[in-house]
């Protein structure tokens, strides 16, 4: 069986010189198995153009996600967005961008620049089929993905960078290929990609955009997966069957507080050793423990880790610390999905009077923890043992 | 060589294992014995409700205070060199 994929979107604007508001508009919906992923252009600048595009996205989008045809989509947009006083037309380019966990791709453009697509770090040619709806020409390409895979979308903004300022002609399709072929790697996430890409335009403008220029960004990957263990089980009969099967499943392992971290060291019959230098004023220090990537005290590392994740969001934002609370975001900010295995045996320390009632909120901190995580996109599961 | 291992569950935590702990770094360092005593952490000992619990080799002791962890280094280390 092939490994399962995940679908990373970036995306970057920047607006034309002296405006505001960007005519583009990009969208990007998780939906079932999947990203949705949608680029328009509206007609001319500013605040029209961009509530055309906006609408656009906006329309594409809530169709697309309840399955419908694309003809539905092109009439419903036809019939819906506003006509231009001055050009007595009501018109908007767009770039639907379907593509599934399973690597399939759909691809719908109308009058926007051919989207990119890169395997194997190289652009590679999409077969397309013109189809006309209404008036409409809309090209249409199916193609199948795999991880490594790159799609890259860009507004006319992008293609015309440098024209007649830098560069006679613009930045042009080829030449954006060929630089596209460099920035893609493993490492790299889509929304730096979109970044670089934007970036570069707006050297070439010169610092003053000719057109709104905006990219989307579609990185097809393996899926990233996480386990994390805390607290032991309320009945001890359940500790081997549930540490089996938390040591059973795919990608990053994950144990927080002392007890818990105790009865996996029994099962894989090894020594969690602590890590003093880790150790903050606040947060305990962490352990290392053979057969498991990351060993944190419990219930102060989780209630810390929880007003990182509300503030941060990017795991760039973390590098270079050390401590259990920021070592544990990471991983939960790094994985797309996360198992949750949540022991509710009590301790009896805990229930000390003396002690700051935050120690008998573990819980509720892994549950915050877990809603934060999925309004960000992510799976979470929660077992609770 | 002797050992010091302190308590960083967090029972241990909230009782001062981290003040302990930085206690006993510049007491070994005062009295030069780097060479002769290892600071260790562990995770939870399993007598929560009676920390900060730490272990000089293999003997159990609890330390409500810097003043505690003092005087277990001076009777445990000190006295005992």
């Amino acid at each position: 069986m092939s490994q399962p994929l995940f679908i990373e979107s970036g995306g970057a604007n920047i607006c034309k010189h002296g405006e505001i508001l960007c005519g583009d508009s990009l969208s990007v919906a998780t939906m079932d198995g999947g990203k949705l992923m949608v680029l328009s252009d509206g007609l001319g600048s500013g605040v029209k153009a961009n509530i055309l595009a906006t609408l656009t996205t906006r329309i594409a989008t809530r169709l697309m996600e309840r399955g419908l045809p694309l003809e539905e989509v092109v009439e419903t947009l036809t019939d819906t967005l506003p006509e231009c006083k001055v050009r007595k037309i009501a018109y908007s380019t767009f770039t639907l961008l379907k593509v599934k966990e399973d690597g399939r791709v759909y691809l719908a453009e109308f009058d926007n620049p051919p989207t990119f697509f890169l395997k194997r770090g190289y652009i590679s040619e999409l077969k397309y089929r013109d189809r006309l709806i209404g008036s409409r020409k809309i090209r249409e390409a199916h193609v199948h993905a795999e991880a490594g895979d790159w799609l890259v979308t860009v507004s006319d903004g992008e293609i015309h960078a440098g024209i007649g300022g830098l560069l006679n002609l613009g930045w042009d399709w080829e030449k954006i290929a060929k630089f596209l072929e460099t920035q893609v790697y493993e490492d790299v996430s889509a929304q730096k990609v979109a970044q670089i890409l934007v970036d570069q335009a707006k050297q070439l403008y010169e610092g003053k955009p000719g057109d709104d220029t905006t990219v989307g960004v579609l990185k097809i990957r393996p899926k990233r997966f996480a386990s994390f263990m805390i607290g032991p089980p309320v009945k001890r009969d359940d500790d081997t069957a549930v540490v089996e099967r938390f040591l059973n499943l795919p990608g990053r392992k994950i144990v927080s507080g002392g007890t818990t971290a105790g009865i996996l060291a029994k099962f894989l019959d090894k020594d969690v050793i602590v890590d003093l230098s880790t150790m903050t004023n606040k947060i305990p220090p962490t352990g290392k423990l053979e057969g498991v990537d990351l060993v944190t005290e419990g219930v102060h590392t989780v209630n810390a880790t929880l007003e990182i994740l509300e503030k941060v969001e990017e795991v760039d934002a973390l590098t270079g610390m050390r401590d259990g609370a920021s070592l544990l975001a990471r991983e939960f900010l790094f994985a797309d999905s996360i198992n949750i295995f949540l022991g509710q045996a009590i301790n009896p320390a805990h229930l000390n009077p003396n002690l700051p009632q935050e120690m008998g909120f573990k819980s509720r901190s892994v549950q915050a923890i877990a809603a934060i995580l999925k309004e960000r996109g992510k799976e979470v599961f929660i077992e609770i043992h | 060589m002797r050992v010091i291992t302190v308590c960083v569950g967090s029972a241990c935590h909230l009782k001062g294992s981290h003040e302990i702990i930085n206690y006993f770094k510049e007491a070994i360092q005062q009295a030069g014995l780097e060479k002769e005593v290892e600071l260790k952490g562990t995770f939870c000992m399993d007598h929560c409700t009676d920390g900060a619990n730490l272990l000089v080799d293999d003997v159990l002791f609890h330390a409500s205070s810097i003043d505690d962890a003092r005087r277990i280094f001076e009777e445990e280390i000190i006295q005992k060199k």
